[in-house]
């Protein structure tokens, strides 16, 4: 009956009622979209992460620390034989980094090289075009992400040469050529990177068939590879990624918050207006035998209703929307994208999970019942007798 | 002996006001058997409207005891007197105080929502009252499209269609012409006959007075007189 | 390829002319004892050169040994009153402009020295020639109008920086003119130029040298000794943390 009352209410508010049902599928919609944006980009990031860098879980050698470029050069360690046998059915992939300098044109720029087995098929990087033909030819053959080749102005076919320390502190330098600009959506493994091949790094850092991390094909059933290693699962890989997206997020959720308040804003107004404007009405609901608590109920509902029909406007005209940029995806704007987090160099296809959606209809339907609300206070001080007579 | 149904001892009732207190009704002694139909008159300002509230529990005294239907009305609990209302009360207000988003049907239902009633019982109900009102061609109509007397009779229908035990009537003929008070007149001194429920009036209105079977005039918050007329 | 074939003509020269030359180790340790010194102070200045600007720095330094160096920067301006206190494997720097003592120390010993080509690492090496390297003597070549020995040096142990030096060394004075020194792969890294030398009471010692990383498209650092004295007898406190703050 209440529930009646309410929606006839509202109904019988004509265009205010409108206004807030719109604001509030308008948050309802950007709301959903954008996280739908956010979580769909976890998602390829994830994707591309596992696909050019991490595999399904790696390890690390455990001197590495990705913060701190002054550990490459002592994160190393050699193969297990096991591990070797791995490597050697496809089911792992060491690569050794080492810090070191490049020269394109005589201008100095900082690098981390990494050698990986051309012979590999569990990382995207087109190894194959790492392959040294010629044991004895002074030039090496490298791969650098599109960026980096931006970056440095470098191209296919382009010699310059890299300076690195072997392992004793002895310093080496070769001319290199690259081979390839490769297509890799993943930042870190483009920006300020050289690829080379495994054996050849190996051989100028002065080490054997050593590593910095060994990435699998599969999740290890069991991580333990000894004192060396230490094993981080895609989610560990993920984290960092993972935060730096959360952050933009948080932009968004700026923005979705404002509109929030805006939309709680309006609610709270239209209920104050309609509890002063039907104050006569109060009175008389409560001669007919309601209590104050009903009609505080009543009012609460009428707020909420608004929220309600919000969900059915974003379920009209928010589901083509959803469905385009769920289907078609999204291309983010460059100012975002000169961020280094995998997955921007794809049109994003939004993801909606249910628990995303569940979620941001809880969190809006929570500030519109407190928003509707909020202003009953009134009712509750307000005296039968006054309300009657049109006194508040 | 008839039932008593309000009783009301040495009842008073004051408002704080900025400096001290205003008495709007002083040591009043009164009672209503069932099937009276009476009415308070006197100038305005004289306690009317005030005495009809704490009658109805919508507000309470200051001083002295106020029973209702055997109960004493200061000492119910916000459900307990919001209980008393719905089920045994009914009001007419003088502006009728209809809601505005409910057609003449929900009006007058609305008061049996509260009652727990079957749909079919409701709708019997609803329909006999507005049988007494002569109003069952309007079932749809939304109270801004009605007639004043028409608004009124609707606010009669919805006091009258829990059949309670008690209708408190506060001015309902003030914004009425002639021939539409004498209707509605007409028709709850019907209901109070057929019914036997309790009508107790607030009003200025001569031709209320010539219906009444027993006035009770107040002057400055007192009971000036209490004449109990030969029903006619 | 062209570099290899002079090394290895070198090499065959050497064997040819073998007692013409003297001994290359005792050549190193006449270098050493010539640019080594108990003590020394000197009033340098370092020119940056890089493409948009050239930067003077002028400084005072105090050395010990090969162990203990202290250096004040007189200016530019914005450099004036920093101190740098080397002692053993620890190096300090004292920036008046915070106020502050920082200890350089890990990564930060890679970083260039106030923009240079050289990096605090270059100024924390502490061994000799004669303890790094062994040395030939593969010919004899006039240089700036100076006869020299060519010197070709490779290193003792596996963790010599350079593996390989060769030098102009001057046949009189004992100065290296000239240095090439070069990665395993024999690819030139880093070039040292002498171009003015100076006596100091009885010992010749290089005035001003320029120092370039031969990868890089730069016009190098330039050093210039603007005085010197060698042996003289400093306090110990200039070697204390205190000295940084004074
Ligand atoms: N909430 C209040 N606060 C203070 N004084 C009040 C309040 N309500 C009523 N009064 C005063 O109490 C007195 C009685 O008022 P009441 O409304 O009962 O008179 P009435 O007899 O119904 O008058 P009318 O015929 O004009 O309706 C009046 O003087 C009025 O000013
Ligand atoms: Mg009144």
């Amino acid at each position: 009956m209440i529930l009646k009352l309410a929606y006839k209410n509202i109904l019988g508010n004509g265009w205010r009622s409108l206004i807030n049902v719109i604001i509030l599928s308008i948050v309802l919609t950007g709301m959903i979209w954008m996280q739908g944006l956010y979580d769909g980009w976890g998602r390829i990031a994830r994707r591309q992460m596992i696909a050019w860098q991490f595999g399904s879980g790696h390890y690390e050698q455990v001197n590495y620390d990705k913060y701190d470029s002054f550990t490459l050069d002592k994160s190393n360690a050699a193969l297990s034989p096991e591990m070797e046998k791995q490597v050697a059915d496809g089911k792992a992939v060491p690569i050794l980094y080492s810090a070191g300098v490049i020269y394109p044109q005589g201008r100095m720029t900082p690098v981390v090289i990494k050698g990986i087995p051309t012979q590999q098929s569990i990382l995207a990087i087109p190894t194959e075009y790492l392959k040294i033909a010629d044991k004895s030819a002074p030039v090496i053959p490298v791969i650098i992400g599109k960026q980096m080749a931006k970056s440095t102005r470098l191209s296919e076919g382009d010699q310059f040469t890299m300076r690195w320390k072997d392992i004793y502190g002895v310093f080496n330098a070769y001319d290199v050529v690259i081979a390839k600009v490769m297509n890799t959506p993943v930042p870190t493994t483009d920006v300020a990177q050289v690829w080379m091949d495994y054996d050849k790094l190996n051989e100028v850092k002065a080490l054997n068939n050593s590593a910095t991390l060994i990435v699998l094909k599969d999740k290890p059933v069991n991580s333990d590879l000894g004192s060396d290693w230490r094993y981080l699962s895609t989610d560990d890989s993920m984290a960092g990624t993972d935060a730096m997206i959360s952050a933009k997020r948080v932009g968004g959720y700026v923005i979705f918050t404002l509109l929030l308040f805006l939309a709680m804003v309006a609610i709270f107004d239209t209920q104050i207006l309609s509890i002063f404007k039907r104050r006569k009405e109060i009175g008389t609901l409560i001669a007919l035998g309601l209590t104050k608590r009903q009609i505080i109920r009543l009012f609460t509902l009428e707020g909420t209703l608004y929220m309600l029909l919000g969900t059915v406007f974003t379920g009209i005209f928010g589901m083509p929307l959803f469905l385009y940029f769920g289907i078609k995806g999204y291309s983010m704007p460059v100012d975002v994208s000169s961020y280094n987090i995998a997955g921007m160099s794809d049109s994003i296809k939004c993801y909606y999970s249910p628990i995303m959606i569940i979620s941001t209809f809880l969190i809006v339907m929570l500030v519109t019942v407190f928003a509707s609300w909020l202003p009953t206070a009134r009712i509750a001080r307000m005296k039968a007798t006054d309300a009657l007579l049109g006194k508040v | 002996m008839s039932k008593i149904l309000i009783e009301t001892k040495h009842m008073t009732k004051y408002y704080p006001t900025g400096e001290g207190k205003f008495t709007a009704l002083q040591d009043i002694n009164l009672s209503f058997e069932k099937g009276e139909f009476a009415g308070l008159v006197g100038p305005s300002g004289s306690g009317k409207t005030t005495l009809l509230n704490i009658i109805g529990s919508l507000d309470t005294q200051s001083e002295g005891e106020v029973i209702v239907l055997g109960k004493e009305v200061s000492t119910l609990s916000a459900r307990q007197s919001a209980a008393l209302r719905s089920k045994h009360i009914g009001f007419i207000f003088q502006t009728y105080n209809l809601l505005p988003v409910y057609n003449v049907y929900e009006n007058v239902e609305l008061p049996l929502l509260l009652l727990k009633m079957s749909t079919e019982e409701r709708k019997k109900a609803v329909m006999e009252a507005l049988e007494w009102v002569g109003l069952t061609d309007k079932l749809k109509s939304r109270p801004n499209q009605l007639s004043g007397g028409q608004g009124q009779r609707v606010s009669i229908a919805r006091a009258m269609v829990k059949k309670p035990q008690i209708v408190l009537a506060d001015e309902p003929t003030a914004n009425l012409d002639t021939e539409n008070s004498l209707h509605i007149l007409d028709t709850m001194l019907k209901i109070n006959r057929e019914t036997g429920t309790t009508f107790v009036f607030s009003t200025h209105d001569q031709k209320v007075v010539n219906y009444l079977n027993r006035v009770i005039t107040l002057v400055d918050g007192k009971k000036a007189k209490d004449d109990l007329k030969v029903s006619v | 390829m062209k570099k290899l074939i002079t090394i290895l003509s070198l090499i065959a020269s050497l064997t040819l002319l073998n007692a013409a030359y003297p001994d290359g180790n005792e050549l190193l340790k006449k270098i050493d004892d010539n640019m080594l010194s108990k003590t020394m102070k000197a009033k340098t200045t370092m020119v940056v050169q890089t493409k948009r600007a050239t930067r003077t720095m002028v400084s005072i330094n105090w050395a010990q040994g090969n162990s203990k160096s202290f250096s004040e920067y007189l200016s530019p301006a914005r450099e004036k009153g920093t101190k740098m206190l080397k002692d053993g494997d620890n190096l300090w720097i004292y920036d008046p402009n915070t106020d502050r003592i920082i200890q350089i120390s890990g990564n930060m010993l890679k970083q260039s020295v106030m923009g240079s080509d050289l990096s605090y690492e270059d100024f924390m090496e502490e061994s000799t020639m004669q303890e790094s390297y062994t040395a030939t003597v593969s010919g004899a070549k006039v240089y700036e109008k100076r006869d020299c020995w060519v010197l070709n040096l490779s290193a003792k142990k596996a963790d010599v920086a350079y593996q390989k030096i060769t030098m102009y060394v001057d046949k009189v004075r004992f100065i290296p003119l000239y240095e090439d020194r070069y990665a395993k792969s024999g690819k030139l890294l880093k070039t040292t130029r002498v171009q003015e030398v100076m006596q100091v009471k009885d010992r010749w010692y290089p005035k001003t040298v320029l120092y370039k990383d031969a990868l890089k498209n730069s016009k190098g650092t330039l050093f210039n000794v603007e005085s010197i004295e060698f042996d003289l007898s400093i306090p110990a406190y200039i070697f204390s943390k205190a000295s940084l703050k004074k």
